[in-house]
């Protein structure tokens, strides 16, 4: 399972990315590399620039300077649904979804990418028109069983318990069919019952054969799952390496850890 | 099954009520025939504030689309000496190429303000059209606008010279089938894959980005068939009025237009039309109120807002089903 470092090439290039918001700089060359079917996770204090790496990478703001890129070609100056069409499908830190939306009609939205008719094809009913929606109806079907979600298949995202709504996330990101998945926060505010589950679902997605990316602030939960960690710190990269050297990391440790020992339960 | 049967027989009720009683009914009553078909051309304008409506956008700029879709249809006529039945499309045509030139631009804009510079477009364009010379005929517009020619395909005559047959029911047809023809093209829209991208805009723009959705494309595409359905019916009213002025459509009617989506309410692709009907033949009916038209118009919003924010259509009208994945209830509703 453990991909190995050295021959496969690496799914997702992160090159000296910097971002600047005015004097702040939010990402400072920052460089790593994310293997195909890695769960890697980008840990780090509150401000440190995690989310803003997310949305480099996914082509919602451009870097100041440095690359992002995928499968050997640059994500940068794409807009977010181009960076999403190329396989980069990342989630929300908020909540957001849609409110009015159900759960069947929210992953059948983001089926988008899989549809092969033409707007106006949708528009006028084609055979191909129908062939997506039933091949949507389908693939949703099998997501919502994959996120047990399937008895809240026709509520409102607006009725739903907040566990549900980050299942609901996931099932939407999924309905993409992304290469790389970014999950901003996925167990935030998750007693550990439900951490459990959430960690165990984010493995079937891996094994699903897609790469996950994270930002996590549980601990615990991210010395389990990953396979490889970053730390950012102040916007620069302090540390990189397998859940055991990052522990045992000096600078990590000083930098962010060692303030968090009752957390993190070590 | 049994729900699918009576909503049919519905449907078929309503369309023999539309199609065939009411004309016959009224056949002697130009009057009567003139506010139904002058609010089904105002059903079909409003119907594509209602489509700006499903990609969260509160659109107070299609006077302005009516106004160029009236007098695009007035140009080609008198000016250019073409039929109206070219002059029709064409009007919505270019209603629609305007939209989208500026669409570009003001889509971004999300909101009160969007809302505000599509305010401002209303009265631009009126401006625009005020002094476009020779072109427009300035203030007084442009009059004299003969009633639509005979239209025949390879010497079938599919339909007659207005002038020639009861030129006001013959009016109420075309007003019939330009808002039977709306309704199709919206509901189509709203059925298919489009109108879940549509309401996906509405409720997350950057959750749809990141799902792979051009938002730049599907609000250009809804902005477009507003503006060509405000073109069409701009384009019906030159002809049924047979002149069009500056002043025909100004702001207080986009204000309108609007206030018959939240009239009839937002979640129903019927919202628009039962709202247009419903005020402009209950002002037809209390003439001598006109006056205060604009008055009981905001009373009326200021009344729905708060007793009946999802319009009349939630209080559960058999009939009216039509209820698109769109736009379900508005986020208004949230109280
Ligand atoms: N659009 C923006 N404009 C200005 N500053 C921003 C913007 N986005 C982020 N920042 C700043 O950049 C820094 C990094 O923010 P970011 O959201 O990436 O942190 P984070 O690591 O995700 O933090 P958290 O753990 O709290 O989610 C913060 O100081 C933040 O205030
Ligand atoms: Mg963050």
């Amino acid at each position: 399972m453990k991909p190995d470092r050295n021959s496969t090439p690496s799914l997702l290039d992160v090159k000296g990315l910097t971002r600047r918001f005015g004097g702040l700089v939010a990402v400072n060359d920052v460089s790593f590399s994310v293997k195909p079917g890695e769960i890697f996770t980008v840990i780090g204090p509150n401000g440190a620039g995690k989310s803003t790496m997310f949305k480099l990478i996914g082509a919602f703001i451009r870097p100041t300077s440095g690359d992002v890129v995928f499968e050997g070609k640059s994500l940068v100056g794409l807009a977010p649904h181009q960076a999403a069409a190329r396989g980069v499908v990342r989630t929300f830190q908020e909540t957001t979804i849609y409110r009015e939306m159900t759960t069947m009609e929210t992953v059948r939205t983001a089926f988008h990418l899989q549809c092969r008719a033409t707007s106006l094809g949708a528009f006028f009913n084609t055979r191909q028109a129908r062939a997506d929606e039933a091949e949507a109806n389908r693939a949703a079907e099998e997501i919502l069983e994959l996120l047990q979600l399937q008895h809240v298949r026709h509520e409102q995202a607006k009725n739903l318990p907040h566990g549900y709504l980050r299942a609901l996330g996931i099932a939407m990101a999924l309905a993409a069919r992304p290469k790389l998945l970014m999950l901003d926060e996925p167990f935030a505010g998750m007693n550990p019952e439900e951490t459990d589950a959430a960690v165990q679902m984010v493995r079937r997605i891996r094994d699903q054969g897609i790469t996950v990316m994270l930002v996590e602030h549980d601990m615990h939960a991210v010395m389990r799952i990953s396979d490889r960690i970053a730390v950012l710190n102040f916007g620069r990269k302090i540390a990189e390496g397998t859940p055991q050297e990052i522990q045992n990391d000096q600078n990590v440790i000083d930098a962010y850890l060692g303030q968090e020992d009752e957390e993190l339960g070590i | 099954m049994n729900d699918t049967k009576s909503k049919l027989l519905a449907y078929v009720a309503f369309a023999v009520l539309y199609l065939v009683v009411v004309p016959l009914v009224f056949s002697g009553s130009p009057y009567a025939l003139g506010v139904f078909s002058m609010s089904a051309a105002l059903s079909v304008i409003a119907l594509g504030v209602w489509v700006t409506f499903t990609i969260g956008r509160i659109n107070l700029g299609q006077a302005a689309f009516a106004l160029i879709g009236g007098f695009v249809a007035a140009i080609c006529i008198t000016r250019l000496g073409l039929s109206f039945w070219i002059a029709l499309p064409v009007a919505g045509l270019v209603s629609a190429g305007v939209g989208v030139l500026l669409g570009l631009g003001i889509l971004r804009l999300r909101g009160v303000y969007f809302a505000m510079i599509t305010i401002s477009l209303s009265e631009a364009v009126r401006l625009a059209i005020l002094n476009g010379g020779s072109l427009t005929g300035g203030a007084t517009g442009i009059t004299g606008i003969p009633v639509p020619g005979e239209l025949s395909l390879f010497g079938l005559v599919l339909i007659p010279d207005f002038a020639s047959v009861n030129t006001h029911r013959a009016f109420y047809f075309l007003s019939a089938f330009l808002l039977l023809a709306s309704i199709l093209l919206v509901w189509r829209l709203m059925a298919s894959r489009l109108g879940r991208v549509f309401a996906s805009l509405q409720q997350g723009q950057e959750l749809s980005q990141s799902l792979g959705i051009n938002i730049t494309k599907y609000r250009l595409i809804a902005f477009s068939v507003s503006c060509f359905l405000g073109g069409i019916g701009g384009a019906f009213f030159a002809a049924m009025q047979q002149s069009i002025y500056p002043g025909s459509f100004v702001v207080a009617d986009s204000i309108s237009f609007t206030l018959y989506c939240f009239l009839g309410g937002l979640a129903y692709v019927a919202g628009p039309i039962v709202g247009a009907f419903l005020l402009t033949i209950a002002f037809q009916l209390l003439h001598e109120f006109q006056q205060y038209q604009q008055l009981v118009y905001a009373l009326l919003m200021i009344g729905i807002m708060m007793w009946l924010p999802n319009g009349l259509l939630s209080l559960r009208l058999p009939t009216f089903g039509g209820r698109g994945s769109a736009s379900r209830e508005v986020t208004r509703n949230e109280a």
